[in-house]
């Protein structure tokens, strides 16, 4: 998965509009960011050989961050 | 000789809790999305005073008014519930007397959750195998809802109340017709879905009676369940998939030899996510939890039952049998079904 795909899937998780995520925005900005996004978030680094731990999810501050946790690179 | 199920009954409770309802009660819990998401619409919920046993009785006395059965043929009852009429006795043996199943008959209380159907059948399984018994009234019952908090909309979605009623016989068969099994145990993962009030650890008290919001804005006590609904999905991926494997291994078949996947019906988003992680077609893969929700141990029974009147299994058919939940606690077997009564 590129960074670009990434960046969509969160839009979509996030309910944005496509291209909305570039990465920096913090997590406490963003309104649906809950523990239901949470569970997609995991899932979507699950779907791409991933395995988080919700510690780590809860460590992550940004978009850029959790990009980072599901091996994704920038 | 070895077990076979021969019947398989549920009760739902009367009473329902609906999309509808819940988005009246808690506008602000966007209800209608939750649902869109795990796949449930209506929950059952039992009534003030009803408890597992009322349910568990009911759904044994349909089986018995199918025909399946009379009480006085069964020589064991063996009924999963982590909510029990009392501490002591087994409920089993209050729904013994109820009944009117033959004193000669044994009957236990065992504590699981939702891998509880699969345990149940291990248990069955072994006991008939080892000419303990012929004749089992394997009930999974539980009330839920009466451990959790009303405004606490991470479990208040979730979970249903229902008891499940399944007759295991005897049968002069060379095979088993149930088995092999996996089991697993985590218990670390306790504290992510549990009462932490109430046992022995730490008994009911004022103090544990104090509500307080989460950081969802969920409200509970240490009275009421606690679900940490992200660890209990990385739980169920990471260990469903090896659970899997190593059933298939154990029974010396391939993903494709198996005719219907019935896993725990947890919610819809965990399961479609496994379904196409193990790249089960959804054909093979049995979907019941929109009009009951996760009924526990109940899940699984109900979704049999299912199978079987939708056409989805017939005599011959392999089942693969999936639970896994609250413990950690997990399990899996196979299933050559005979036909229910």
């Amino acid at each position: 998965m590129t960074a670009q795909e990434f960046l969509l899937e969160m839009d979509d998780i996030l309910e944005l509009p496509a291209g909305t995520l570039a990465g920096p925005e913090g997590l406490d900005t963003l309104a649906q960011w809950n523990s239901s996004a949470m569970i997609s978030f995991i899932a979507l680094a699950d779907t791409h050989g991933a395995r988080v731990a919700v510690r780590q999810v809860a460590g992550c501050a940004t978009v850029a961050d959790l990009m980072r946790l599901a091996g994704v690179r920038e | 000789m070895q077990a076979a199920i021969s019947a398989i009954e549920y009760h739902l409770p009367e009473s329902t809790l609906t999309t509808e309802d819940l988005s009246a009660q808690f506008p602000e819990w966007q209800v209608n999305k939750v649902d869109e998401k795990s796949g449930i619409r209506t929950r059952h919920i039992a009534a003030e005073g009803e408890c597992a046993s009322d349910l568990a009785v009911l759904a044994a006395r349909k089986l018995f008014d199918s025909g399946a059965c009379s009480p006085d043929t069964i020589d064991h009852v063996l009924l999963c519930t982590q909510t029990p009429d009392y501490l002591l006795p087994s409920t089993a043996c209050l729904i013994q007397d109820r009944l009117a199943i033959p004193t000669t008959a044994g009957a236990f209380d065992f504590n699981l959750g939702s891998s509880g159907y699969v345990y149940g059948l291990g248990l069955a399984h072994g006991l008939i195998g080892t000419g303990q018994a012929s004749r089992i009234l394997l009930l999974t019952a539980d009330t839920y809802s009466k451990i959790l908090n009303p405004r606490d909309k991470s479990v208040r979605t979730v979970f249903g109340d229902a008891a499940a009623a399944t007759l295991l016989v005897a049968e002069d068969e060379p095979a088993p017709l149930i088995g092999p099994f996996v089991y697993g145990t985590d218990g670390s993962g306790g504290p992510n879905l549990i009462v932490p009030a109430g046992g022995m650890r730490r008994p009911h008290s004022p103090e544990t009676a104090v509500e307080s919001e989460d950081d969802s804005d969920n409200v509970r006590s240490r009275d009421n369940l606690y679900m940490s609904g992200g660890d209990i999905f990385v739980f169920t991926i990471g260990v469903v998939p090896k659970l899997i494997d190593a059933l298939l291994r154990k029974a010396s078949i391939g993903l494709e030899d198996v005719d219907l996947f019935v896993f725990h019906q947890a919610n819809r988003y965990i399961l479609e996510h496994l379904r196409k992680r193990m790249k089960i077609p959804a054909e093979k893969f049995q979907l019941t939890l929109e009009h009951c929700g996760n009924t526990v141990s109940c899940t699984i029974p109900i979704a049999l039952k299912q199978a079987a009147l939708e056409g989805r299994l017939r005599k011959g058919s392999r089942a693969m049998l999936v639970g896994f939940g609250v413990g950690y606690s997990w399990g899996a077997t196979m299933l050559t079904w005979p036909g229910l009564h």
